[in-house]
Protein backbone atom coordinates (compact mmCIF):
# COMPACT_ATOMS: atom_id res chain seq x y z
CA UNK A 1 0.00 0.00 0.00
CA UNK A 2 3.27 2.20 1.00
CA UNK A 3 4.61 1.52 -2.07
CA UNK A 4 1.65 2.20 -4.24
CA UNK A 5 1.33 5.80 -2.89
CA UNK A 6 4.99 6.72 -2.84
CA UNK A 7 4.73 5.52 -6.93
CA UNK A 8 1.61 7.73 -7.19
CA UNK A 9 3.80 10.41 -5.85
CA UNK A 10 6.68 10.04 -7.71
CA UNK A 11 4.41 10.12 -11.06
CA UNK A 12 2.92 13.20 -10.03
CA UNK A 13 5.82 14.67 -9.20
CA UNK A 14 7.80 14.13 -12.73
CA UNK A 15 3.91 15.23 -14.30
CA UNK A 16 4.02 18.63 -12.24
CA UNK A 17 7.97 19.24 -12.56
CA UNK A 18 7.18 18.22 -16.93
CA UNK A 19 4.30 20.74 -16.56
CA UNK A 20 5.84 23.98 -14.66
CA UNK A 21 8.90 23.52 -16.46
CA UNK A 22 6.93 23.24 -19.98
CA UNK A 23 5.31 26.87 -18.76
CA UNK A 24 8.27 28.29 -17.74
CA UNK A 25 10.56 27.54 -21.45
CA UNK A 26 7.74 28.58 -22.95
CA UNK A 27 7.74 32.35 -21.21
CA UNK A 28 10.88 32.44 -21.49
CA UNK A 29 11.39 31.51 -25.25
CA UNK A 30 8.54 34.26 -26.07
CA UNK A 31 10.48 37.26 -23.82
CA UNK A 32 12.49 38.93 -26.25
CA UNK A 33 9.02 39.20 -28.26
CA UNK A 34 7.10 40.34 -25.37
CA UNK A 35 9.68 43.12 -24.33
CA UNK A 36 10.18 44.20 -28.42
CA UNK A 37 6.25 44.30 -28.55
CA UNK A 38 6.14 46.78 -25.17
CA UNK A 39 8.85 49.00 -26.27
CA UNK A 40 6.81 49.08 -29.38
CA UNK A 41 3.69 49.90 -27.65
CA UNK A 42 5.52 52.80 -25.52
CA UNK A 43 7.24 54.21 -28.91
CA UNK A 44 2.97 54.24 -30.63
CA UNK A 45 1.75 56.30 -27.22
CA UNK A 46 4.89 58.53 -27.04
CA UNK A 47 3.86 59.49 -30.48
CA UNK A 48 0.22 59.73 -30.36
CA UNK A 49 1.16 62.41 -27.64
CA UNK A 50 3.25 64.10 -29.71
CA UNK A 51 0.41 64.09 -32.52
CA UNK A 52 -2.09 65.32 -30.73
CA UNK A 53 0.19 68.18 -29.32
CA UNK A 54 0.98 69.33 -33.54
CA UNK A 55 -2.68 68.28 -34.19
CA UNK A 56 -4.37 71.99 -35.89
CA UNK A 57 -7.61 71.31 -37.37
CA UNK A 58 -8.68 74.84 -39.19
CA UNK A 59 -7.48 77.02 -37.43
CA UNK A 60 -3.92 78.41 -36.54
CA UNK A 61 -3.87 76.96 -32.97
CA UNK A 62 -2.92 73.06 -31.77
CA UNK A 63 -5.40 71.07 -30.50
CA UNK A 64 -4.57 71.58 -26.44
CA UNK A 65 -4.66 75.73 -26.59
CA UNK A 66 -8.11 74.85 -28.59
CA UNK A 67 -8.58 72.71 -25.97
CA UNK A 68 -7.57 75.29 -23.08
CA UNK A 69 -9.51 78.21 -24.98
CA UNK A 70 -12.66 76.24 -24.59
CA UNK A 71 -12.34 75.12 -21.33
CA UNK A 72 -11.54 78.92 -20.24
CA UNK A 73 -15.05 79.89 -22.03
CA UNK A 74 -12.89 82.02 -24.72
CA UNK A 75 -15.66 81.69 -27.30
CA UNK A 76 -14.71 82.69 -30.58
CA UNK A 77 -13.36 79.07 -31.56
CA UNK A 78 -15.39 76.37 -32.26
CA UNK A 79 -13.67 73.20 -31.28
CA UNK A 80 -14.41 70.17 -33.43
CA UNK A 81 -15.29 67.59 -30.57
CA UNK A 82 -16.42 65.11 -33.39
CA UNK A 83 -13.50 65.19 -35.80
CA UNK A 84 -11.00 64.92 -32.86
CA UNK A 85 -13.16 61.89 -31.62
CA UNK A 86 -12.26 60.52 -35.36
CA UNK A 87 -8.69 61.29 -35.43
CA UNK A 88 -8.42 59.79 -32.29
CA UNK A 89 -10.03 56.68 -33.10
CA UNK A 90 -7.66 56.07 -36.55
CA UNK A 91 -4.42 56.62 -34.57
CA UNK A 92 -5.42 54.26 -31.45
CA UNK A 93 -6.68 51.59 -33.83
CA UNK A 94 -7.69 48.61 -32.41
CA UNK A 95 -6.03 49.08 -29.01
CA UNK A 96 -7.21 51.23 -26.36
CA UNK A 97 -6.95 54.95 -25.35
CA UNK A 98 -7.36 58.34 -23.33
CA UNK A 99 -6.64 61.75 -24.20
CA UNK A 100 -6.84 64.21 -20.97
CA UNK A 101 -6.21 67.97 -20.76
CA UNK A 102 -6.72 69.76 -17.91
CA UNK A 103 -6.10 73.49 -16.46
CA UNK A 104 -7.50 75.06 -13.63
CA UNK A 105 -9.56 71.98 -12.49
CA UNK A 106 -11.30 72.18 -15.96
CA UNK A 107 -11.09 68.53 -17.73
CA UNK A 108 -11.50 67.46 -21.22
CA UNK A 109 -11.04 64.42 -22.25
CA UNK A 110 -11.76 61.61 -25.27
CA UNK A 111 -11.62 57.76 -24.53
CA UNK A 112 -11.50 54.83 -27.37
CA UNK A 113 -11.87 51.53 -26.10
CA UNK A 114 -12.36 50.22 -22.68
CA UNK A 115 -10.07 51.31 -19.79
CA UNK A 116 -7.56 48.83 -19.53
CA UNK A 117 -5.36 48.11 -16.43
CA UNK A 118 -2.20 47.72 -18.22
CA UNK A 119 -1.35 50.89 -20.55
CA UNK A 120 1.69 53.94 -21.08
CA UNK A 121 1.03 56.69 -20.46
CA UNK A 122 3.08 59.93 -21.58
CA UNK A 123 2.46 63.45 -20.35
CA UNK A 124 3.51 66.71 -20.16
CA UNK A 125 2.61 70.63 -19.74
CA UNK A 126 2.35 72.53 -22.00
CA UNK A 127 2.83 76.67 -21.66
CA UNK A 128 -0.14 78.35 -23.46
CA UNK A 129 -0.52 82.36 -24.38
CA UNK A 130 -4.42 82.22 -25.19
CA UNK A 131 -5.64 85.12 -27.37
CA UNK A 132 -5.94 87.92 -25.08
CA UNK A 133 -4.99 85.98 -21.54
CA UNK A 134 -3.09 85.30 -19.33
CA UNK A 135 -0.05 82.91 -19.81
CA UNK A 136 -1.46 79.11 -18.72
CA UNK A 137 -0.10 75.88 -17.84
CA UNK A 138 -2.13 72.92 -18.85
CA UNK A 139 -1.61 69.11 -18.21
CA UNK A 140 -2.05 66.95 -20.85
CA UNK A 141 -1.94 63.33 -20.51
CA UNK A 142 -2.20 60.07 -22.84
CA UNK A 143 -3.13 56.86 -22.06
CA UNK A 144 -2.34 53.81 -24.71
CA UNK A 145 -3.14 49.96 -24.14
CA UNK B 1 5.61 -4.96 -13.92
CA UNK B 2 4.27 -1.86 -12.01
CA UNK B 3 8.23 -1.14 -11.95
CA UNK B 4 8.50 -1.14 -15.72
CA UNK B 5 5.35 1.08 -16.18
CA UNK B 6 6.65 3.60 -13.37
CA UNK B 7 10.00 3.15 -15.57
CA UNK B 8 8.45 4.25 -19.35
CA UNK B 9 6.52 7.10 -17.41
CA UNK B 10 9.84 8.73 -16.61
CA UNK B 11 11.82 7.96 -19.71
CA UNK B 12 8.98 9.24 -21.43
CA UNK B 13 8.52 12.54 -19.30
CA UNK B 14 12.43 13.16 -19.55
CA UNK B 15 12.24 12.43 -23.51
CA UNK B 16 9.21 15.16 -23.57
CA UNK B 17 11.17 17.79 -21.26
CA UNK B 18 14.66 17.13 -23.68
CA UNK B 19 11.73 18.03 -26.91
CA UNK B 20 10.52 20.51 -24.99
CA UNK B 21 13.88 22.86 -24.37
CA UNK B 22 15.11 21.81 -28.16
CA UNK B 23 11.77 23.95 -29.19
CA UNK B 24 11.77 26.22 -26.57
CA UNK B 25 15.20 27.07 -27.86
CA UNK B 26 14.26 27.25 -31.38
CA UNK B 27 11.63 29.32 -30.48
CA UNK B 28 13.95 31.79 -28.12
CA UNK B 29 15.78 32.20 -31.50
CA UNK B 30 12.78 32.89 -33.48
CA UNK B 31 11.49 35.23 -30.61
CA UNK B 32 14.83 37.03 -30.84
CA UNK B 33 15.23 37.42 -34.33
CA UNK B 34 11.54 38.90 -35.05
CA UNK B 35 12.51 41.37 -31.61
CA UNK B 36 15.29 42.34 -33.35
CA UNK B 37 13.11 43.51 -36.45
CA UNK B 38 10.83 45.23 -34.91
CA UNK B 39 13.47 47.06 -32.50
CA UNK B 40 15.04 48.31 -36.46
CA UNK B 41 11.24 49.35 -37.05
CA UNK B 42 11.11 51.12 -33.54
CA UNK B 43 14.39 53.00 -34.41
CA UNK B 44 13.69 53.98 -37.91
CA UNK B 45 10.11 55.42 -36.80
CA UNK B 46 12.03 57.59 -34.15
CA UNK B 47 14.36 58.52 -36.22
CA UNK B 48 11.59 59.42 -38.84
CA UNK B 49 9.07 60.73 -36.66
CA UNK B 50 11.31 62.97 -34.86
CA UNK B 51 13.39 64.94 -36.91
CA UNK B 52 12.53 68.44 -37.04
CA UNK B 53 8.97 68.66 -35.03
CA UNK B 54 7.77 65.28 -32.89
CA UNK B 55 5.34 63.15 -35.05
CA UNK B 56 5.34 65.62 -38.01
CA UNK B 57 6.80 63.93 -41.05
CA UNK B 58 8.08 65.93 -44.53
CA UNK B 59 7.06 63.68 -47.07
CA UNK B 60 10.24 64.98 -49.06
CA UNK B 61 13.45 63.35 -48.94
CA UNK B 62 10.96 60.41 -47.02
CA UNK B 63 13.64 57.25 -47.47
CA UNK B 64 10.42 54.91 -49.01
CA UNK B 65 12.62 51.97 -49.18
CA UNK B 66 16.48 51.05 -47.63
CA UNK B 67 18.96 48.40 -46.35
CA UNK B 68 19.33 48.74 -42.34
CA UNK B 69 22.45 47.23 -41.34
CA UNK B 70 22.87 45.56 -37.81
CA UNK B 71 25.74 43.33 -36.11
CA UNK B 72 27.00 42.42 -39.87
CA UNK B 73 23.30 41.41 -40.79
CA UNK B 74 21.00 43.30 -43.79
CA UNK B 75 17.54 44.38 -42.84
CA UNK B 76 15.43 45.58 -45.57
CA UNK B 77 12.34 48.32 -44.61
CA UNK B 78 9.96 50.11 -46.40
CA UNK B 79 7.59 52.53 -45.82
CA UNK B 80 4.54 53.31 -46.36
CA UNK B 81 2.07 56.48 -45.64
CA UNK B 82 -1.99 56.14 -44.80
CA UNK B 83 -3.58 59.30 -44.05
CA UNK B 84 -7.09 59.55 -42.36
CA UNK B 85 -9.01 61.00 -45.93
CA UNK B 86 -7.59 57.17 -47.17
CA UNK B 87 -4.94 57.78 -49.13
CA UNK B 88 -1.63 55.76 -49.38
CA UNK B 89 1.81 56.30 -50.46
CA UNK B 90 4.07 53.77 -49.81
CA UNK B 91 6.79 52.03 -52.27
CA UNK B 92 5.85 48.71 -54.37
CA UNK B 93 8.15 46.08 -52.94
CA UNK B 94 6.63 42.54 -52.12
CA UNK B 95 7.66 41.65 -49.32
CA UNK B 96 7.00 38.27 -46.93
CA UNK B 97 7.75 37.51 -43.74
CA UNK B 98 7.66 41.15 -42.06
CA UNK B 99 7.26 43.14 -39.39
CA UNK B 100 5.31 46.04 -38.94
CA UNK B 101 4.90 48.81 -37.21
CA UNK B 102 2.02 51.57 -37.36
CA UNK B 103 2.70 54.77 -35.40
CA UNK B 104 0.58 57.92 -35.53
CA UNK B 105 1.88 61.18 -37.32
CA UNK B 106 1.44 64.24 -38.82
CA UNK B 107 1.60 64.71 -43.15
CA UNK B 108 1.07 68.30 -44.17
CA UNK B 109 -1.08 68.74 -41.00
CA UNK B 110 -3.16 65.75 -41.87
CA UNK B 111 -3.39 63.04 -39.84
CA UNK B 112 -1.95 59.41 -40.81
CA UNK B 113 0.05 56.73 -40.14
CA UNK B 114 3.62 55.86 -40.93
CA UNK B 115 3.63 52.36 -41.40
CA UNK B 116 7.59 50.57 -41.19
CA UNK B 117 7.81 47.18 -42.51
CA UNK B 118 10.92 45.42 -41.69
CA UNK B 119 12.07 42.09 -43.05
CA UNK B 120 15.68 40.17 -43.05
CA UNK B 121 17.51 40.64 -46.68
CA UNK B 122 18.81 37.02 -48.19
Amino acid sequence: MERGLADVLTLGFVFTALISSATLLLLWANLPLRLAEERQDHLRCNLLYFALLNFKHDHELALPQQVVENLLGIPHRELPENFVIEVFHFWVGARNGRVRISIENKNWEVRVGAPKSRFYRSEGKLSLLPAGGEPLTAKVEVEFG
Amino acid sequence: MKEFFTGLFVLVSLLSFFILVAASYQTYHRSLEYAKMTDIACTLATQLCLRNRPAVIELENLPFEGIYELGGENFYYSLGILTIDGRKVDSNIPRAKCVELEVPVLVRGVPAKLKVMVWKGA
